[in-house]
């Protein structure tokens, strides 16, 4: 038996998935009445070391967990297929009333740490960590990919300028050029456009990464609350995690910060995580 | 009829209701999860065994209603056993989720909310609901439900409001099973794009469905219309309706 620790309740969105499949509003749930008990905490953990392993958004589940209550009829009704919608940092479930095929009912978002009752706890970020040999392995996967993307930057910026010019005259000028060196600008600028795709791939790249790095060395994913101590002024910096990115080998975790009582502020801090280069 | 009987037409009542999904005015009787279904008999046959002592009748509908006559005073009322929130009030959390996503309800369990109803058939009668234990049905509670019944009853003076049940198949009954077929057979059957037409209209005044046609009579004269349906949708109406509210064509 699993202890209920409390009860959330959302509200129901009708999901337009196909306009043609409408049933009549009175056949909605009006509530969706949600026990957060130990089984499905540990649904959302495991969902959350697959998004990381496998480098996905979100995963869908089916389950049993939420009831739907139907106003019209003062109960919960049971013929329905729901689904557990599992992200980083949220969780959210649809379902379908039984002749229908898709989902045609969701909830509105509920961030994962708000899910306990109490505050969620601040974990702390130990860089000592970093020298275990899987953290080395990923930093200096990260490293590389870094300095590949740093050599990419360089180049994109080189060949801007001409870039840059090469698009003004096309933009000023109606008749080709002379053929040949009309094909080359055009190649030119073509490069310039792969060499932007290129740099956006490795940065998605390096946030897939730099999310495993924090995820299986210090345990933290989306949406917790971190603290960390920096090397050099030793005031401790506190803030809900909400995004990170990898810029020069320093690898920067951005969020709303903590205030002193134990609240999320409004501010957006930054906590920077220097990813030293190993020889 | 014997309590065996009452059980089985409960049992077997029960794979019709799923059109109560669809119903406007959704039909009353047992509503449970598969695994407590079981359960749920072994308590309703305490319950017919209880009634039957008190001389009561016990009907139970196409739909699984059950309809329990207490001869002596000759009023009706239906039972339903089901799941239900003991929510306070469900109208001021919707009022609050207009402006939250979700609200946080101090400790509660929701599962832990079985119940039994019941609602005397007049009009504008409500259902009075008592927490139960399928697993374990005293005697006592059912004994209070059922003094609680014969106390309102008695002050019920006349035989008014008894045929405030709506007969089967009711104008509601109809349109939960063209709603239902159309979700269920899918965009190829006529019922499909019968029941999106039907989702737009404001009023329908009466509908019946024969043999091969259903008959839609709207607010006005301009409003009538025939849809003639095949052999699939014949056949799920066989399932969904009783056998003689389509073949003759019967006037709500």
């Amino acid at each position: 038996m699993v202890v209920v620790n409390h009860t959330i309740i959302l509200g129901v969105h009708e999901l337009y998935i196909d306009k043609a499949l409408l049933p009549p509003r009175y056949a909605l749930p009006t509530l969706c009445v949600l026990s957060i008990n130990s089984h499905l905490i540990t649904i959302i953990e495991n969902a959350k070391a697959l998004l990381i392993d496998n480098e996905l958004s979100d995963v869908t589940i089916q389950t049993a967990i939420p009831l739907w209550y139907f106003q019209l009829t003062n109960r919960y009704h049971y013929d329905i297929k729901t689904f557990a919608h599992i992200g980083h940092d949220f969780i959210r479930f649809s379902g379908i009333l039984r002749p229908y095929k898709e989902p045609h009912f969701i909830t509105p978002k509920i961030p994962i740490n708000s899910l306990h009752h109490a505050p969620p706890t601040i974990k702390q970020i130990d860089l000592a960590q970093l020298s275990i040999p899987f953290a080395r392995s990923l930093v200096k996967e990260i490293n590389n990919l870094n300095d590949q993307y740093s050599r990419l930057d360089e180049l994109y910026w080189s060949i801007d300028p001409v870039v840059e010019e090469i698009r003004k005259l096309d933009e000023s000028t109606e008749q080709s050029l002379s053929l040949e060196s009309d094909s080359a600008l055009e190649s030119l600028n073509k490069q310039s456009n792969e060499l932007d795709e290129q740099k956006v791939a490795i940065n998605t790249q390096l946030e897939i990464l730099s999310m495993r790095l924090l995820f299986k060395v210090f345990g933290i994913s989306k949406g917790d609350w971190v603290s960390f101590i920096p090397r050099v002024d030793h005031s401790p910096q506190r803030l809900q995690f909400e995004y990170c990115e990898v810029f020069e080998n320093v690898l920067t975790i951005t969020g709303s910060g903590i205030t002193q009582n134990g609240k999320l502020g409004k501010r957006q801090q930054h906590i920077s995580i220097e990813l030293v280069r190993l020889s | 009829m014997n309590i065996q009987k009452l059980i089985s037409a409960v049992r077997q009542a029960r794979k019709r209701r799923k059109i109560n999904d669809f119903h406007e005015t959704p039909r009353s009787g047992i509503d449970v999860s598969d695994d407590e279904f079981n359960v749920t008999l072994v308590m309703l046959k305490t319950l017919f065994k209880y009634f039957k002592a008190q001389s009561c009748l016990i009907h139970i509908s196409f739909y699984g209603e059950i309809i329990i006559t207490l001869t002596e005073m000759g009023h009706s009322f239906e039972l339903s056993i089901t799941n239900r929130p003991h929510f306070l009030n469900i109208d001021e959390y919707l009022e609050q989720l207009k402006t939250a996503a979700y609200i946080r309800l101090p400790s509660h369990n929701p599962h832990n909310s079985m119940t039994l109803s019941v609602k005397t058939i007049r009009p504008k009668a409500i259902w009075k609901h008592y927490s139960i234990d399928i697993n374990n049905t005293e005697n006592t509670l059912i004994e209070q439900v059922f003094n609680d019944l014969k106390t309102k009853m008695n002050s019920y003076s006349n035989q008014e409001g008894e045929s405030s049940y709506a007969v089967i198949p009711s104008k509601n009954d109809l349109l939960a099973a063209i709603h239902f077929g159309g979700a269920f057979l899918g965009t190829s059957s006529m019922l499909y794009h019968l029941s999106k037409l039907l989702t737009n209209r404001i009023y329908i005044r009466e509908i019946s469905i024969a043999e091969h046609v259903i008959s839609i009579d709207g607010s006005n004269y301009a409003d009538k219309s025939e849809h003639w349906f095949g052999k699939r949708e014949a056949k799920f109406f066989t399932q969904y309706l009783p056998s003689n509210s389509f073949k003759q064509s019967l006037n709500l």
